[in-house]
């Protein structure tokens, strides 16, 4: 008996783990459209951290960085993004954070 | 290799504050065009973006004056010039970025002073607006 619950309890984990898999990392959740990095599709706008124009649309209205997981930014220009954010803080550009 | 002699393109960003009076700004700016002369820097732009706010106090000051160099100079020189802007209470912030080879001059207004540059633009910015309004909603 106890042999018998363990394994099933194993299979349900088991199951449960499968579940969440299935619908994966990578699945689509919701109805949205699939995100693509918006500086690799317009190649002419630059990251400039004195573009606070650019800027200003990846950070929240608390002032923080908006993860690329929702801009659906790709990791390169992610990255490039954030040091450009971060050097438009230094100078005041940009608020570190702000109260709305 | 890194000995600090080698000249590349930098553009340095310096903020002084706000309540100089007009003549005080310039004498400032003048101090920083000579400070990079005198180190052998070669400026290509030298764009006074003015009084600006900024995005949050600094030493109780809410307003900051931003002038833009762009520069050809040694490591050397960047580091002097950082020295005595450092040393300066009329600075409130700079930042100093090596620049590409091929990246085009700096336009001298800030991005937000800029006129629309196209309507091909302003479609761009509407994306990125429902864009991040679908991210929040997320």
């Amino acid at each position: 008996m106890p042999g018998r619950s363990g394994g099933r309890s194993g299979g349900a984990g088991r199951g449960r783990g499968r579940g969440r898999d299935d619908r994966g990392p990578r699945g689509r959740r919701g109805a949205g459209r699939r995100k693509v990095c918006r500086f690799c599709a317009e190649k002419n706008i630059r990251i400039d951290y004195k573009d606070t124009r650019v800027l200003g649309g990846f950070i929240s209205d608390r002032g923080k960085i908006i993860p690329s997981r929702i801009t659906g930014n790709c990791a390169r220009h992610q990255r490039r993004l954030t040091t450009a954010i971060k050097r438009a803080r230094t100078v005041a550009l940009l608020p570190y954070a702000s109260v709305s | 290799m890194a000995q600090g002699n080698e000249s590349r393109r930098y553009e340095s960003m310096v903020v002084f504050r706000g309540d100089l009076q007009e003549a005080g700004t310039k004498e400032q700016v003048e101090r920083v065009r000579k400070l990079l002369e005198g180190q052998g820097a070669e400026i290509s732009g030298m764009h006074e973006w003015g009084l600006r706010e900024l995005a949050y106090e600094i030493e109780k000051e809410r307003r900051g004056f931003y002038v833009l160099v762009e520069y050809v100079a040694t490591a050397a020189a960047v580091a002097e010039l950082e020295r005595n802007l450092k040393l300066s209470d009329a600075v409130l912030r700079f930042v100093s970025v090596r620049q590409d080879k091929n990246t085009p001059p700096a336009s001298g207004l800030p991005r937000d002073e800029e006129p629309e540059a196209s309507e091909m633009d302003e479609d761009d910015d509407e994306g990125l607006g429902a864009d991040a309004e679908a991210g929040e909603a997320e």
